[in-house]
């Protein structure tokens, strides 16, 4: 698989430059953490990668292919991404949902072959929704709507997961789940992109982070190293307190403005 | 069987015992042990409510599967072709001819109907523009309603004759009655095609559940899809005004009576509305004609009866489930 990089990347909205001359590098098998305050031009940075916004300036690449020339259709073989709002219009059956991760495989041929079925089969046991299969989407909790809007983009198979805040509203065993998911993804091969809030979550899941503040890239490199004292008081203007958990994992623990 | 083909295949028998009662129902019974036996009352059947029950299932079916695919496509369940203005702009057209007095020729009102509708439909694409947002969408589409409903009455104000304006009027209320084979050679063709592009929307459909933004991270080329369901919509609802006049909430109704039975993800509800779309409108034909009184009561009026009270019930049961 090849490696995602971005070079002088500004997407804007009207005049706003919400994404803000972006260079960065991605490789598969590892998951970055895309951080930043509400409003840094996070999902934005997603959504110009899958193709939803045109950059304004600069180039996405994948193993050296500038991804403006790659049609919607290959390219949505590349990507999955999990949006932040997972709104589901009818109230239609887990599976069924499930079943829509298929589409860009379906474009040249007919649909529900054995590879689709295999790759929808592995995608609600990973995420445990085998029994939930056939229940109405809009019956189930919370939780459990995640995961199965998580199961769509797996059934997919994408070489990049893009999950934009994948552990928003979700309890904490859930979001443990999620990042369990994230992982296993990421050891098979596949590259994470993810946007997270919580930066324990951030700093022992992910490989890499990307700090993010008004559009551009104030650090990318380790976690530790990015989510340093410095780098929270600039762009998120707190204090925190970083530690180790009980095993052995590091944690930060944010304790006041400032 | 699954239960999907199960539906499919009682929805289509009801389809032809619906074909069935419209060849015979009538001020005059005609039962099919006369069909072929050279009784004169035959020719009731063959001239007269052959073609009737044929434009009865075509548009039924057309108006079924273009409520169905709005219905998905706007993902509101509220939706009618008829919201977006083509059954309007299309009776305009067919109005024009029939206000330059073309109402003896048999070829020129459905075509000017065609015309109009697929001109309305011109005219909505360009309203929109380059936007794919449903908003816009349907803003563009009930200004093109109103406009060319506007138009309609200025020309039922200015019609030359009392004769000619209730000629309009008659017209505009929506009939089968005195159709000819002739008019379902017309437009049964472009309901065929208006309808295969519409059934081909069927997958896109199903991806745009998760929302606009996520359909086009799936490969769904919204553009594309747009445009097949405003021609697709253009053909079969401004095929149907055409040569019926307006005949609402088919589109509206139908899809809501399906998805109890084949649940809500749109691709699986095309056919059964289609079918149903049928079905409803070959009984509601038969039962207006089987209603005594010295003239028949309008089809158009009548669905519009029915409809009203059920769009209603319908928006108060939302009301209730509403969070």
């Amino acid at each position: 698989m090849a490696t995602l990089t971005l070079d002088d990347l500004v997407v804007t909205h009207g005049t706003t430059r919400v994404v803000d001359d972006v260079s960065a590098r991605f490789e598969p098998g590892t998951i970055t953490a895309v951080l930043g305050p509400n409003g840094a031009g996070k999902s934005t940075l997603l959504n110009t990668i899958v193709g939803l916004h045109q950059p304004a300036a600069g180039r996405i690449q994948l193993g050296g292919v500038a991804l403006g020339e790659m049609p919607m259709t290959t390219r949505a073989r590349h990507f999955g991404l999990l949006p932040q709002h997972g709104t589901v219009h009818w109230n239609v059956s887990v599976e069924s949902i499930v079943q829509l991760g298929r589409l860009p495989h379906q474009q040249r041929r007919g649909r529900n072959c054995a590879a689709d079925e295999a790759a929808v089969e592995r995608a609600l046991a990973v995420t445990r929704l085998e029994n939930l299969r056939d229940k109405p989407i809009l019956s189930l909790s919370g939780g459990e709507r995640a995961r199965a809007l998580l199961a769509r983009v797996l059934a997919g198979e994408p070489d990049w997961l893009l999950a934009d805040e994948p552990l928003a509203n979700l309890d904490p065993a859930y979001q443990l789940d999620v990042i369990a998911i994230l992982r296993d993804f990421a050891r098979r091969g596949g590259g994470v992109l993810v946007v997270l809030h919580d930066l324990t979550h951030a700093l022992r899941a992910a490989d890499q982070a990307l700090l993010l503040h008004q559009g551009r890239a104030i650090a990318c490199g380790a976690p530790e190293t990015v989510l340093s004292q410095d780098n929270l008081s600039r762009v998120f203007g707190i204090t925190a307190q970083h530690g180790l958990a009980a095993d052995g994992q590091p944690f930060v623990l944010p304790t006041a403005r400032g | 069987m699954s239960s999907y083909s199960r539906v499919n295949l009682m929805l289509a028998m009801g389809v032809l015992l619906a074909f069935a009662l419209s060849l015979m129902a009538g001020k005059v019974w005609v039962g099919p042990s006369l069909w072929f036996s050279g009784d004169p009352r035959a020719f009731i059947i063959f001239d007269l409510r052959l073609p009737r029950a044929l434009l009865g299932a075509g548009i039924g079916a057309a108006s079924g599967l273009a409520g169905a695919v709005l219905q998905s496509y706007l993902r509101n369940p509220l939706a009618d072709p008829g919201l977006l203005g083509v059954s309007t702009s299309a009776a305009l057209g067919a109005v024009l001819a029939i206000f330059l007095g073309f109402s003896g020729t048999v070829w020129v009102v459905p075509l000017a109907g065609v015309a109009g509708g697929l001109l309305g439909m011109l005219i909505l694409m360009l309203l929109v523009g380059r936007s794919t947002s449903v908003i816009v969408f349907i803003l563009a589409g009930i200004i093109l309603a109103n406009i060319s409903g506007a138009l309609t009455a200025l020309l039922i104000s200015l019609a030359p004759t009392p004769f000619a304006t209730s000629e309009i009027v008659n017209w505009l209320m929506g009939a089968l009655t005195d159709r000819s084979l002739r008019d379902a050679l017309i437009v049964l063709p472009m309901l065929a095609v208006g309808s295969a592009l519409l059934f081909a929307t069927a997958r896109m459909l199903d991806a745009l559940v998760l929302g606009e933004a996520v359909a086009r991270t799936l490969g769904v080329n919204v553009a594309r899809l747009q445009w097949l369901v405003v021609i697709g919509i253009g053909l079969a609802i401004g095929g149907s005004t055409a040569v019926t006049g307006v005949i609402g909430f088919v589109g509206l109704v139908v899809p809501h009576l399906v998805r109890p039975l084949v649940g809500q993800q749109p691709s699986l509800g095309l056919l059964p509305s289609a079918l149903a779309g049928a079905i409803l409108l070959l009984t509601a034909d038969a039962l207006v004609r089987l209603v005594p009184g010295a003239s028949e009561l309008r089809l158009g009026v009548a669905m519009a009866l029915v409809g009203g009270p059920f769009f209603l019930l319908l928006i108060n049961r939302m009301r209730d489930t509403a969070v």
